[in-house]
């Protein structure tokens, strides 16, 4: 049921609700780049991460995104969080600059950049997902599709169905929650003829998906059927020229985020990128962390 | 099998943004052997109710007891679902769209054979069950994908009744169903709660055939039981507040009423009855 | 001007099963006509062939005096609409107003206008109030309103209702009901084809063609059709509930040639009891 939550669409009217979809792709777009744009040392990055996560849970407080199924969503991961901390904290950092954390047994050595490695991975991997959620629980599923048909109408040229593939996006996305109910209602009367589906042994479990599985497709090919028998006789014919009812419009507004986000993301690849040695901590404070 | 019902509550989505109450407190009894039916709006209920009776729903609270079956919020102690199942048959809506096996027979036998009974007996069982729906030997080896609508809902229908439960649970059992398929269906649900004494809960919107089946009637109405008895008390208990879908002679009745014209309404069993009345009074009117 | 024409039709999806067998019959512009029978009888093959969706073993439609083939199919469908049986299988946007722009759009409807034709119909149909719903949140009965809409507003002569209320509940079938009824009376020059096992629908239409086992058993008009209710009966229907009061209250010698509905006759008889 908290899965279903997580990143859903909702409805409010903020300014980030507001903004044109295509220009809230080639933002996310950018700040995913920028989210990974290296530093020469951990903590140079740790710091930017930090900055990056305080500027991006401020835009989810101001765009209403739940707090509370991003944190659900981030425990649900607490697998992805102990396989890090296990690669990158136990196993050996050849690094030479690597500075001891503890020894065991006078052989095995433990690092600190292995827990910046990992803490620093670990955000990038929040961060990401908090800018996804805040596209997605901004921005209506079908103007998102729109937004990517814009961006693949280039592709048009060397024949790519663009028009085709944002259709069939547009058409999952509406049927989705449909096929989810219908799973649903079919694990219910199965269950009513005693299939376990949560416990058994592994031939009992196949038996299980396989008596789920066969209906949902039989009743979705009867749906694809229908479907395509209501969208002819509407006069769907994907090759001819269709108008839009939703236009995605570019506001003032699109125009000055995109002016302020664009220019931050390339100074922040330009540091990243020219100032190969820059060390943050070294510069704002002159201190020397690292021995 | 008796049903108790105790303080019933259901809250969907608990603990999310999407939490609704779907079930405020409901209490009945269902007695051995019993014909109950089940009425209400769409989304008012009576599908969350029926689901808590084989256990596919954990009450969220108070308590639903099946003979000596116990349910309550705690999911743990509620270890015999697996047993009450066999016991509480649900067929849903439209169940003819959870058919899966290669046969019609092994489709049937599907159920018993999750009970742990032999591939031997379960298919005896499916039998037995398919002869009851009313399909015969031929349709034992064909594959249920390639019967029409109304052959298929008896399959499914066949499918619970392999599991010989003692309650026969049904959702709206004959939607989509034209007229013909409807009365088959209904009166295998009526030979069936005869001769095998099983009780037979029925959830539907057709309030004509709640009138010629149903012994008894719950009327429910957002997540609570407002009213239960005989479903011409029940009916005529409606005819003053038209927020109930009843039988066309009550509703007509009902319309009547509303134009100042109260019918003996007790006395009227079919549609000869009100022309019967109606005829009377305006002879005596008349003189 | 006959609408639709159907000259000896036959369509069989096997060599042994034979769904619509030789059936002719006229539907007049304008004119609302039921299609009764029993699941299984070719009700929704004969839908289906009307609509060029799938095409005849033998025999002939004419659309508005044009023979259907392969090559007009495109333009001629542009004059018919269909409302299918399953009301979610049928709404193909996310939301009620791109499901019902989303036959404008097929027709290259310019964006400026749109907006103002959607909710038109949306208006038509009761359901301007739920234009941004999706249909997760919707009823049957509103589904299959938002579908007739999308249908409506592409303006089509001819609609075809194929099953259009079997599986909603009664309130919801209620509601088509009623939107038919006041379809009729907005728009006169449309042709209503109603593909149905719903007694009391059909009895709304001024023509009613019954079909059994791929066959014609009977047509006629409403008249015909509802003033022998026992044949009726022995084809195996129910009879409509207000025909039947009617009926059995004439045939004790009262008078209701001009009751024509149930709220006629309520009045008739508070006037005279």
């Amino acid at each position: 049921m908290d899965s279903i939550s997580f990143g859903r669409y909702v409805n409010y009217d903020s300014f980030i609700h507001r903004l044109d979809a295509r220009n809230k792709i080639l933002l996310l777009i950018a700040l995913m780049i920028m989210i990974f744009m290296p530093f020469s040392t951990w903590s140079t990055s740790l710091i930017f991460s930090l900055l990056y996560f305080i500027i991006l849970m401020i835009l989810m407080g101001v765009s209403h995104c739940s707090f509370k199924s991003f944190f659900k969503g981030i425990l649900s991961m607490w697998f992805l969080l102990l396989f890090l901390i296990i690669m990158f904290i136990f196993i050996p950092n050849p690094s030479l600059s690597s500075v001891p954390l503890y020894t065991f047994n006078e052989s095995y050595t433990i690092y600190w950049d292995g827990i910046y490695q990992a803490a620093y991975i670990f955000l990038r991997l929040i961060l990401m997902m908090s800018l996804t959620l805040i596209l997605t629980s901004t921005t209506k599923p079908l103007d998102l599709t729109y937004a990517l048909e814009w961006y693949m109408y280039p592709l048009n040229i060397i024949n790519f169905p663009s028009h085709t593939i944002a259709m069939m996006i547009s058409i999952a996305l509406r049927f989705i929650p449909t096929i989810l109910d219908e799973a649903k209602r079919i694990m219910k009367a199965q269950e009513s003829r005693g299939v376990d589906f949560s416990r058994g042994g592994l031939f009992k479990k196949v038996k299980a998906i396989i008596s789920l599985i066969i209906p949902l497709f039989v009743s979705a090919f009867d749906r694809s059927q229908q479907l395509s028998d209501a969208m002819e006789a509407r006069g769907y014919d994907p090759n001819s020229k269709r108008s839009r009812y939703r236009k995605l419009k570019f506001h003032l507004k699109d125009l000055i985020s995109a002016l302020i986000i664009l220019p931050i993301v390339a100074f922040i690849m330009y540091l990243s990128i020219a100032q190969n040695d820059l060390d943050i901590i070294y510069t704002l404070f002159k201190v020397e962390v690292g021995f | 099998m008796p049903i108790d019902v105790t303080n019933l509550t259901y809250i969907y989505f608990k603990k999310t943004p999407f939490q609704a109450d779907a079930l405020k407190g409901v209490n009945f009894h269902i007695d051995d052997n019993d014909f109950v039916a089940f009425i209400g709006a769409t989304g008012s209920g009576k599908s969350t109710i029926i689901q808590h009776l084989n256990g596919l729903l954990t009450p969220s609270d108070g308590t639903v007891k099946v003979d000596e079956f116990l349910l309550t919020n705690n999911k743990k102690k509620n270890k015999n679902i697996g047993k009450l199942r066999k016991h509480v048959g649900v067929v849903f809506q439209f169940p003819e769209y959870q058919l899966f096996e290669e046969t019609v027979e092994e489709d049937v036998a599907f159920g018993p054979k999750n009970f742990n009974i032999s591939k031997e007996e379960a298919l005896i069982k499916a039998h037995k069950a398919l002869l009851d729906v009313g399909l015969n030997e031929s349709y034992f080896l064909r594959s249920p994908f390639e019967l029409s609508g109304g052959e298929k809902r008896r399959v499914a229908i066949a499918g619970i009744l392999a599991l010989e439960p003692d309650i026969l649970v049904l959702d709206e059992p004959t939607a989509g169903l034209d007229n013909e398929g409807r009365d088959v269906i209904m009166s295998l649900f009526e030979k069936i709660h005869l001769e095998q004494h099983k009780t037979i809960i029925l959830v539907s919107h057709d309030m004509d055939l709640v009138n010629k089946y149903a012994k008894k009637v719950f009327v429910v109405d957002d997540g609570k039981i407002v009213a239960y008895g005989k479903p011409k008390d029940i009916f005529l208990s409606y005819l003053g507040h038209g927020d109930l879908e009843i039988p066309q002679i009550y509703a007509f009745c009902r319309l009547l009423k509303e134009k100042g014209i109260d019918l003996d309404v007790n006395k009227i069993e079919n549609i000869d009855d009100l022309i019967d009345q109606i005829d009377e009074r305006i002879q005596i009117k008349n003189g | 001007m006959k609408a639709i024409s159907v000259k000896n039709l036959t369509y069989s999806y096997d060599e042994h099963h034979i769904a619509i067998d030789d059936i002719s019959f006229d539907i007049m512009q304008g004119s609302y006509v039921s299609i009764i029978g029993p699941n299984g009888s070719g009700k929704s093959t004969l839908a289906k062939l009307i609509d060029g969706l799938i095409s005849s073993n033998k025999g002939e439609i004419k659309i508005f005096d044009t023979t259907l083939d392969r090559k007009n199919v495109n333009k001629l469908r542009q004059r018919i609409g269909i409302v299918f049986q399953n009301p979610d299988n049928q709404f193909i946007s996310s939301t009620v107003e791109d499901d019902i722009a989303f036959g404008l759009e097929n027709q290259n409807v310019d964006p400026a206008l749109m907006k103002d034709i959607v909710l038109e119909y949306a208006k038509k149909v009761k359901m301007s109030d739920y234009l941004d719903k999706e249909p997760s949140n919707l009823s049957g009965g509103q589904k299959q309103r938002v579908a007739i809409a999308g249908v409506l507003a592409l303006n089509r002569d001819i609609i075809i209702f194929d099953e259009a209320t079997s599986m909603l509940d009664p309130k919801g079938r209620e509601d088509i009901r009623n939107l038919i009824k006041q379809l009729r009376k907005s728009n006169p020059n449309l042709t209503m084809l109603s593909i149905t096992h719903d007694i009391e629908e059909a009895y709304l239409s001024d023509y009613v063609i019954i079909l059994n086992k791929g066959k014609i058993v009977k047509q006629g008009n409403h008249d015909e059709i509802f003033s022998n209710l026992d044949e009726l009966k022995s084809l195996g229907f129910e009879t409509p509930f207000f025909a039947t009061i009617k009926e059995k209250l004439q045939k004790r010698g009262y008078d209701l040639k001009n009751i024509n509905n149930i709220e006629e006759l309520i009045n008739k008889l508070c006037q005279l009891m």
